[in-house]
């Protein structure tokens, strides 16, 4: 691995060179080429010899260029880590906590590569080496009280902010005259241990809480086809921690379901844990601090889904009459948050004309977009057991055949969240440190999430 | 990129906000102003104040604004007990060290006293400082600091030396003693830090490629695993990947070890895992077999359930190249690559065509279903890739009612781009099942006169003449088209109108006849293309010859429903190379890395320079031997043999070859390696020579044809030889290459164009001809 560099929008905010065998020419180059609309990007390409690597994160992009032969998975794993990194340490991942904290961010990015060859890369191990303070953006003053940026980490595409209270403090806060070199608070003996990663933080951190904060994170993939039948239903569930507890606790994370092949297909871990489940349904780690997943699995077959869509399509001579009901599939005391649903509508559409049967209540709104040649469909939030019909009539040229129309109209798409919904009904029964009386503090959320929620007209 | 595809609000609103001081633009005199902020600073020493100018410099650094100039007042600042500051001081002066190197040496002794601090990492900043310098007057130091830092107490330093040692033999191999250090590095892997251990890896492979992997240090790396992080393991798994195990034993054992890992959600390592498994087994195939469906699992749940969309791209590039091993191993799980809503393109266009990979009687109705939804999904891009999916799923027989349906409704569509790219798959497919073409045919007829793409174009008219009775209005169809359209369209639109027109009326000769005879006159007398122009006059005459002997003549190439197999699905061999490079970028570029790693090229620019310069002193000698010696009795009977071949071949030429080329086409080596390396497919063949060929001779008698030597040269008991030539009238480029084995005397010519169809029936021919005047025995 030779060079990284981290760039917004033709803007290089970061830069590295490890190598010095690249230059900077290379960061237009690599804007060019993206910018471009006759290639087909990928996330990995070459030009003239020198190959560029990204991932793309909340509308940045992180970059490393190298002329050799490197595992593509190895450079996006670790171009993942950095981003991770970042947002431990600056407390979120945006331009401008970038910009606020490159001194912070040098310092990470000074230890974590060396040469091109990775060092130490977990957010705890790199605590003795940054010893600039975190300016924290002021991403609060012009949010909602309940919005959380640090998260959808997983889907940074997705419109839809999640409402909770995972916490956006930084990792680490180094305390005053930490960084007068030879009166550092680290203890140097610490350094010629055999082990840096056994290294717990020693530093004075004032603020720092013992806190766990878990989010259930599940993705669906649904597909119905026109007659209502399911062709696809999937889970794809991920256990997502961000922890700040002191010291090196071992926890002992208890989960409701048995995870077997009657439950799950596949799940995987993060490294922290060494033994797999204990019982079918425990799993015992040590935590590494900052954010992490700790288990992804997959559910190939599920048979329950939150929302139910029923469609019907009519055609006339020179109009549509497409009726989408949906039906909300889970409790009443849960409230989903906003509801997209887009419908294409046919190219030779002339007008559109909509109806709601219950009325727009829940903040429902139906617009028609000529450009983009579909119809949206808001709502708001959505409590459980619920259910509203849009009708909505097309007014198409009365030449195109009906097979045609068929073919062009539709498929009705959903993007939703849900908070406080398990798809799968695995929950956390228990979360303990194994060797203290005193339970850590936890924060638990679950949240459904639309990954292709689609269904056929 | 335009901001409006962030979806964050907020984040846009964040930028209008206020922004610290020092992102102001840099503004005349601001340089000066720094540098006596520095000045003052290295005297006040303040460290909050001396940090914040940095901080400033740091950041213009960032942007790509040149603030080299303040160099020297920037080490000023180097001697300070401040972290921070020492921090920012050595990374701008990395950063710079190349445009200043003879200033370096005034850092040299605070680096040289922070190498013996008593804080290690201070130790180890310097360190790393140093042998970062990439200078050549800094080695020195460099070394003398580094050796002594390889055994320093602290593991944190020493793992920074072991780093050290790789970027001094970057900068300049001689300077390290390899009979001192190497016995070090190798004892490093056997230290008890993790990160050392790893990093004195990670040396020796800079230092030593090649250096061989003991059973000794395998069994020291795999009792060490567990304390290794994510990236160290990825590395000992590549190196336990070099070592070859001695027993079934150790291979299971090696097995059962990492077996546990595959349930881990790292991708890298995953990948990783599976190379090695893939690599240890090879000679053990039951064991292998196996291999494959323990890693099915795994590789589905990373790719469906990754960190990033961009860890799934690479997941699945190596599910489609697996896929070329063991077709089978997938076909079951089919539904995990339909396409999600929201997925890349990159991702979609990858799934499709593993999908169409994976097809097979059991799973191609479903396929075909879900493949038919992507065309309409409004991406010309998906609709494309889906359609031609559909059409390569034809390979499976009972599937071909289906996609015949398939395609009918498609063409009913009179979406433009659907109806199009239709036309263009339904050519092969008809080839292939040439009984669908009557419920196929009529409908697309009806499209002649509407669609616009000269692809979708030509192979329409192609099917109209395959079949001229399948609609009643065949002729007047093309004689509308023609009425409508025939100047604007381009050449190989023109060729194919002008013999299906023929073979129309072969078959219905009475109405065709006047449209026949104005197309014959106009390719005749108006066209300026050289290729319709002799493919009028070889109808022409053919016709004149006898009607029913160029009936004959022109159905004859009609071997359609036998064929099995498209060249283009025969491109195992290439896949096999790429498969060597298991979890490099060659997986995902579907390339060898001998085509595109920076080296790689830069090596075959400069063999093709070397080539070039001996092959023109060749040249220069042989004038000079010939102004000598006059030519023996021998060469003057081959050379009128050549003569009378040039003759015969120069009589036909009016009627058959079509293919005229420039007398002397220019192309640099540069380019002829660009173009090399762009076309991936090439043909290939291999013939047996008795003899060494006569190059000279080679070369004079394609130079006749138009096909120019390049270079030639002899690498290696190798004979290479290049070639180019150039079809007149921007005509596509042909690029050959001759590789003579001298010990076995086998010749391997491989071709390469962008018109592979023009290759294949025109230009291969003829330079095989021209070559068979100094190679008699090559057919």
């Amino acid at each position: 691995m030779k060079k990284k560099k981290i760039k917004i929008f033709r803007d290089v905010i970061i830069y590295k060179e490890y190598r010095f065998d690249l230059n900077k020419e290379q960061c237009d180059i690599f804007f060019k080429y993206i910018s471009s609309e006759k290639n087909d990007i990928t996330p990995a390409f070459n030009i003239d010899g020198i190959n560029y690597l990204f991932i793309k994160k909340r509308g940045m992009y992180f970059v490393l260029t190298t002329v050799q032969l490197v595992s593509p998975s190895f450079a996006f794993e670790f171009l993942n880590r950095v981003s991770t990194l970042i947002q431990d340490y600056t407390a979120s991942l945006t331009e401008e906590a970038i910009r606020l904290n490159f001194t912070l961010i040098y310092e990470l990015l000074d230890e974590l590569l060396d040469f091109g060859f990775p060092q130490l890369t977990s957010t705890e191990s790199l605590k003795p080496f940054v010893f600039t303070a975190p300016s924290e953006t002021k991403i609060r003053d012009f949010t909602q009280k309940e919005e959380s940026l640090i998260e959808s980490i997983i889907n940074a595409t997705t419109k839809i902010t999640i409402p909770g209270k995972s916490s956006i403090k930084p990792i680490h806060q180094p305390s005053q005259g930490q960084s007068q070199g030879n009166s550092t608070s680290i203890n140097p003996a610490t350094l010629i241990g055999n082990s840096l990663i056994s290294i717990t933080s020693k530093s004075k951190s004032v603020d720092q809480t013992n806190e766990i904060y878990v989010d259930v994170w599940e993705h669906l993939t649904v597909l119905y086809a026109n007659n209502g039948s399911v062709l696809r239903n999937e889970i794809n569930g991920v256990i997502q921690m961000k922890s700040y507890l002191k010291g090196n606790p071992l926890i002992s994370l208890g989960l409701t379901e048995e995870f077997n092949s009657n439950t799950v297909d596949d799940f995987t871990f993060h490294e922290c844990i060494r033994q797999g489940f204990q019982d079918g349904n425990t799993l015992n780690f040590q935590p590494p601090q900052g954010e992490f997943n700790l288990l992804r699995y997959r559910i190939s077959n599920s048979n329950y889904s939150p929302f139910l869509i029923n469609t019907h399509l009519d055609i006339q001579k020179n109009r549509l009459d497409l009726v989408v009901k949906l039906r909300s599939n889970f409790a009443n005391k849960i409230q989903s948050n906003r509801i997209l649903i887009t419908i294409p509508v046919p190219k030779s559409t002339k007008s559109c004309t909509h109806s709601l049967d219950y009325g727009n209540g829940g903040g429902q709104l139906v617009e028609y977009h000529p450009a983009d040649q579909n119809i949206t469909w808001q709502i708001q939030r959505m409590r459980g057991s619920m259910e509203t019909i849009l009708r909505v009539r097309v007014h198409v040229d009365s030449s195109t055949p009906e097979t045609l129309l068929k073919k062009e109209i539709g498929p009705v798409g959903l993007e939703f969240d849900i908070p406080n919904l398990s798809c799968s009904c695995i929950q956390i029964k228990f979360l303990r440190d194994l060797n203290s009386l005193i339970p850590p503090i936890r924060w638990i959320r679950y949240i459904a999430e639309s990954k292709s929620y689609v269904s056929r007209v | 990129m335009n901001r409006s595809n962030n979806n964050n609000n907020n984040y846009t609103n964040m930028n209008n906000n206020k922004t610290p001081s020092y992102f102001s633009e840099l503004k005349k005199g601001e340089l000066i102003e720094l540098k006596n902020l520095l000045i003052q600073s290295s005297n006040e020493r303040d460290a909050e104040k001396t940090k914040a100018i940095l901080q400033r410099i740091t950041y213009y650094m960032t942007i790509g604004m040149d603030v080299s100039s303040l160099f020297p007042y920037v080490i000023m600042n180097a001697n300070t007990i401040d972290i921070v500051v020492k921090k920012l001081v050595y990374l701008y002066i990395t950063h710079y060290a190349k445009s200043n190197s003879s200033l370096l040496l005034l850092v040299v002794n605070t680096l040289n006293g922070d190498c013996l601090n008593s804080n290690p990492l201070i130790r180890a900043l310097a360190v790393r400082t140093l042998c970062s310098l990439g200078s050549l007057e800094t080695v020195e130091y460099s070394y003398k600091n580094v050796m002594r830092a390889l055994s320093d107490p602290s593991a944190y330093v020493r793992k920074t030396a072991v780093i050290g040692l790789a970027k001094i033999y970057n900068i300049s191999p001689t300077s390290l003693d390899l009979d001192e250090v190497l016995p070090i590095v190798f004892g490093m892997i056997m230290d008890q830090d993790a990160l050392t251990i790893i990093n004195a890896i990670s040396a020796l492979n800079e230092i030593q490629p090649d250096w061989p992997v003991s059973h000794q240090v395998v069994q020291h790396l795999l009792a060490k695993f567990k304390e290794f992080n994510e990236w160290g393991q990825c590395m000992t798994i590549e190196t336990i990947t070099k070592y070859t195990p001695s027993t079934e034993d150790e291979i299971i054992d090696i097995l059962n070890l990492f077996d546990e890992k595959l349930k881990q959600s790292n991708s890298a390592l995953i990948l990783a895992i599976v190379k090695l498994f893939l690599k240890i087994t090879e000679n053990e195939t039951s064991i292998h077999e196996q291999v494959y469906d323990r890693i099915k699992l795994p590789m589905i749940s990373l790719m469906e359930n990754s960190e990033s969309a961009e860890t799934s791209f690479s997941i699945l590039s190596h599910i489609h190249l697996l896929n070329s091993r063991q077709p089978t191993l997938f076909q079951k799980d089919y539904k995990h690559f339909y396409c999600k809503y929201n997925d890349p393109m990159y991702i979609k266009a990858l799934k499709i065509k593993i999908l169409k990979e994976i097809s097979c009687q059991e799973n191609h109705k479903d396929i075909l279903q879900e493949l038919s939804e992507y065309v309409f999904e409004g991406d010309m891009k998906l609709t494309k890739k889906a359609i031609d999916a559909i059409g390569f799923i034809s390979r499976i027989k009972s599937a071909s009612k289906l996609i015949t349906g398939y395609f009918c409704n498609f063409l009913q569509s009179d979406i433009e781009t659907v109806v199009s790219y239709s036309l263009v798959a339904i050519k092969d497919f008809i080839r292939l099942y040439p009984e669908e073409s009557s419920s196929i045919t009529p409908l697309a007829s009806e499209k002649l006169l509407i669609i616009e793409d000269s692809a979708a174009k030509e192979s329409l008219i192609w099917m109209l003449g395959e079949y001229p009775n399948s609609h009643e209005e065949t002729p007047y169809l093309v004689e509308a088209f023609i009425q409508q359209s025939y100047s604007t369209q381009p050449s190989s639109v023109k060729i194919q109108l002008l013999t299906s027109t023929l073979k129309i009326f072969f078959a219905r000769p009475a109405e065709t006849l006047p449209i026949l005879k104005n197309l014959l006159i106009e390719s005749l007398n108006l066209s300026l293309d050289p290729d319709l122009h002799d493919l009028a006059l070889l109808y022409t005459r053919i016709l004149k010859l006898s009607l029913e002997k160029g009936q004959k003549i022109l159905n004859s190439n009609s071997n359609i429903g036998n064929i099995n197999y498209f060249l283009d699905d025969e491109n195992n061999e290439i896949r096999d190379k790429i498969f060597e490079e298991f979890n490099t970028l060659s997986i995902v570029y579907n390339k060898h890395s001998s085509t595109y790693l920076y080296k790689n090229i830069q090596q075959n620019i400069k063999d093709l320079e070397l080539a070039s310069i001996e092959r023109k002193e060749n040249l220069l000698r042989l004038e000079q031997e010939r102004d000598v010696t006059s030519p023996s009795k021998k060469q003057q009977e081959k050379e009128k043999q050549n003569e009378l071949l040039i003759q015969i071949e120069g009589s036909t030429q009016n009627v058959f070859d079509s293919l005229a080329l420039e007398k002397t086409p220019e192309l640099s080596p540069e380019n002829f390696q660009q173009s090399w390396l762009e076309i991936q497919e090439q043909h290939k063949m291999e013939i047996q020579l008795s003899t060494l060929p006569p190059i000279n001779e080679i070369e004079s008698s394609l130079l006749t044809e138009g096909i120019v030597c390049l270079a030639y040269g002899s690498v290696d008991s190798y004979t290479k030889l290049y070639y180019h030539a150039k079809q007149i009238e921007n005509g596509p480029l042909f690029l050959i290459e001759i590789l003579i084995d001298e010990k076995s005397l086998l010749m391997t010519i491989s071709f390469k164009s962008h018109d592979l169809k023009r290759l294949h029936s025109k230009f291969i021919p003829k330079f095989l001809l021209g070559l068979s005047k100094c190679i008699p025995n090559i057919f």
